[in-house]
């Protein structure tokens, strides 16, 4: 109260503001003024307490629950299974690619990018030879060039190496500054170029898994997030060191390699050769950068029989005991159907198939007719373009008109050009009982219902074709002694200039093992090779792909856990007995 | 009385004013603290990262085939160097030792030796 002004008619002890209270002397004239003066300055000071908690009360609410980021910058920390914390992976702007064992393919790591500042150079051109010692890959006059300028800003180079950023800062030249951003690494370098593809130097995917992905792996959840793939590293290797060996060997142009595994449609290897590094893209060429498993279609030529045989003997047209006569070449239209290995007598299927009898494959398509090929064919997914987890797959080039002509040379593999990857599923199915295969580059994609397309007994029978191949037949080379290889040869002459190349082949070898129950498919391209002193100048698939498969099969057969078994006991040799049924003597069943 | 309880009110004032000097003074020093942690933190998780590559980097099927080449006496394992099952073990050729006796072990190695001779 003693800060009340008081108006001196009044008693000290009266509340001057309830003038009810005490029922006493009514408020007039000066009194009464004073009083409404009192009371204004009273609300006056109680609306500017009142402002000031107000903005008090803001502030509170600003700093504790909107305004958060005044804190430090935290580290990211990841929950462990026994719930402690522990430092996780930094939360990088791209996630991490890894194989089915989770070693890394690629990643991001924080490198600094060089950039000058020449208007404060005291002396651009000494610092041009200075960086030039340290940068050699950067052309000198490029560097002076940049450096004459007169801006403030120039990029000199993106993502150093940590010792080069060392030697740098060692120069101690102003002008010369850092900026840390992310790059993105692949540790194994060409090692599966051709899965992973590359990015641009902004890090956006332009090719491969990092292409189709790329919104999923631009947009990681967390530190941990990353994008496992089917791929085996080790299984990669192996394939591309055999296929390089074998390219150098036969002086090939390009080469090609996929591992299938039949019952989960995962692919475990896809190697093309020649191939780049991911971590330099720009310094590949074209034709390094071409995926020849899926970008490239080619006529397979007699690795086709696997399919024109599954598919007369599963549509009835023939049996296993039957054969037609190949005495004479078949004369359709203006085309005569040969021979490589003519035999020039009746052929039984098996024999047909171990011989790579082009008549015979010929005869057994015409039995089918064109309606059941297109059919049986399209079954196979031979037809359409394939689908897999890759910007870069090619549809198959159909026939511009499939008539009578068209079926008896596709029935050898001739007139339908489909991918490896094509020949890769097909083959699947064919061994693994007739369930559609749809390759997938991903562990666990999502699953696809398993549609059967092939009888269980064709697959049953044409897997015992494929083991008399590599038993007795073409296929000799590609056995890996205690994994039962099976599989069928092709060598096929490219198509130049309106006719086919006799000296530009492209062979292949399309095998399964086990054959008792066959759980992988290995398939070999390998693009013009050349016959050497070894070979007696030939090229044929025998002797240039079979003996790829025979040695990528003994190498990632230990790797992935299949049992060897003795090729020659009673109870592998029963389970794939094949009555040959030959009207030739000395030829006995196998 | 009433000059007891302003003097009481103005030393709680000047207490309070003070503790809560003390206690974010203390606020701010444990956020430079966790703040120099945290930069700790994102630095070595930064090195983790870059391990990570370096450890996929060196550990190359390449490079790794050529060291194994260079330093171990190791093959590609042989078919026959594989037991798959037991129905496979080859017989031990040896009598039931006495009860009570102990089993003598063979090593797995020689053992693979015999199995491929």
């Amino acid at each position: 109260m003693n800060g009340l002004p008081r108006t001196p008619n009044q008693p000290a002890s009266g509340d001057p503001y309830g003038p009810d209270t005490d029922g006493a002397v009514p408020l007039q004239g000066a009194a009464m003024q004073s009083v409404a003066a009192c009371r204004l300055r009273v609300s006056l000071i109680a609306l500017a307490f009142g402002a000031l908690f107000t903005v008090l009360g803001a502030r509170l609410v600003d700093v504790t629950l909107i305004n958060a980021s005044l804190e430090p910058t935290l580290a990211r920390t990841a929950r462990t299974s026994d719930g402690t914390a522990a430092i996780g992976l930094p939360h990088m702007s791209r996630a991490s690619i890894v194989d089915r064992n989770g070693a890394l393919l690629a990643t991001n790591i924080n490198a600094a990018s060089l950039y000058a500042n020449p208007s404060i150079m005291p002396n651009p051109a000494e610092a041009a030879e200075a960086l030039h010692g340290i940068l050699p890959d950067i052309e000198l006059n490029r560097l002076r060039r940049k450096l004459r300028t007169k801006s403030q800003f120039v990029w000199l180079k993106r993502g150093l190496t940590p010792r080069q950023q060392a030697a740098v800062n060692g120069l101690g030249i102003p002008g010369l500054e850092f900026q840390e951003e992310e790059r993105r690494i692949y540790p194994y370098g060409a090692l599966a170029a051709h899965v992973l593809g590359f990015t641009s130097i902004d890090n956006n995917g332009i090719a491969g898994v990092e292409k189709t992905f790329d919104g999923r792996l631009s947009h990681p959840k967390s530190g941990d997030d990353q994008l496992v793939l089917s791929i085996d590293i080790r299984l990669q290797h192996a394939v591309r060191e055999e296929l390089d060996e074998a390219r150098r060997t036969f002086k090939a142009i390009g080469a090609a390699g996929l591992v299938l595994d039949v019952a989960n449609s995962q692919v475990l290897a896809l190697v093309s050769l020649p191939d780049f590094d991911p971590n330099l893209p720009r310094d590949a060429t074209k034709e390094a950068l071409f995926n020849r498993v899926t970008l490239g279609v080619y006529e397979m030529g007699s690795t086709f029989k696997t399919f024109t045989t599954a598919m007369a003997l599963d549509s009835g047209a023939v049996r296993m005991t039957g054969g037609y006569d190949a005495t004479k070449p078949l004369r359709a239209a203006r085309f005569i159907i040969r021979d490589y290995h003519a035999k020039r007598r009746w052929l039984s299927v098996p024999e047909i198939y171990m011989y790579s009898s082009n008549i015979g494959a010929a005869k057994m398509a015409a039995a089918v007719g064109t309606a059941g090929q297109q059919e049986f064919l399209g079954r196979l997914g031979l037809l359409k373009k394939p689908s897999i987890e890759l910007p870069e797959v090619s549809a198959p080039i159909l026939p511009s008109q499939w008539h009578e002509i068209e079926t008896l040379t596709i029935a050898f593999g001739h007139g339908l050009s489909v991918s490896i990857l094509q020949m890769a599923s097909a083959a699947a199915t064919v061994v693994n009982g007739g369930m559609q295969v749809q390759p997938t580059l991903l562990l666990d994609p999502v699953a696809k219902p398993q549609r059967r397309v092939l009888d269980r007994k064709t697959s049953d029978q044409v897997r015992r074709l494929m083991r008399l191949v590599v038993a007795q037949g073409t296929g000799r080379r590609a056995a890996a002694p205690g994994y039962v290889v099976g599989g069928k040869t092709g060598t096929a002459e490219k198509a130049k200039d309106g006719g086919y190349d006799r000296e530009a082949l492209l062979t292949s070898f399309v095998g399964a093992f086990p054959m008792t129950t066959p759980r992988y498919v290995v398939v070999v391209m390998l693009d013009e090779p050349r016959g050497n002193r070894q070979t007696k100048g030939r090229a044929t698939a025998s002797l240039t792909a079979a003996p790829v498969v025979g040695r990528i099969v003994s190498r990632i057969a230990p790797l992935l856990g299949v049992a060897p078994v003795d090729e020659d006991s009673d109870a592998i040799r029963e389970k794939l007995k094949v009555r040959i049924n030959s009207r030739d003597p000395r030829v006995a069943t196998f | 009385m009433r000059r007891s309880i302003t003097m009481a009110i103005l030393v709680l004032a000047v207490a309070a004013a003070f503790g809560l000097y003390q206690m974010s003074n203390e606020v701010r020093r444990l956020e430079r603290e966790l703040g120099r942690h945290n930069d700790v933190l994102l630095r070595e998780q930064a090195a983790i990262q870059v391990l990570r590559a370096e450890w996929a980097y060196l550990n190359r099927p390449e490079v790794l085939q050529r060291l194994s080449g260079k330093f171990l006496p190791l093959e590609p394992l042989a078919p026959s160097q594989v037991i798959a099952s037991l129905s496979e073990l080859p017989e031990r050729g040896l009598v039931d030792p006495a009860p009570g006796m102990k089993r003598p072990m063979r090593r797995p190695a020689t053992f693979v030796a015999e199995y491929r001779r």
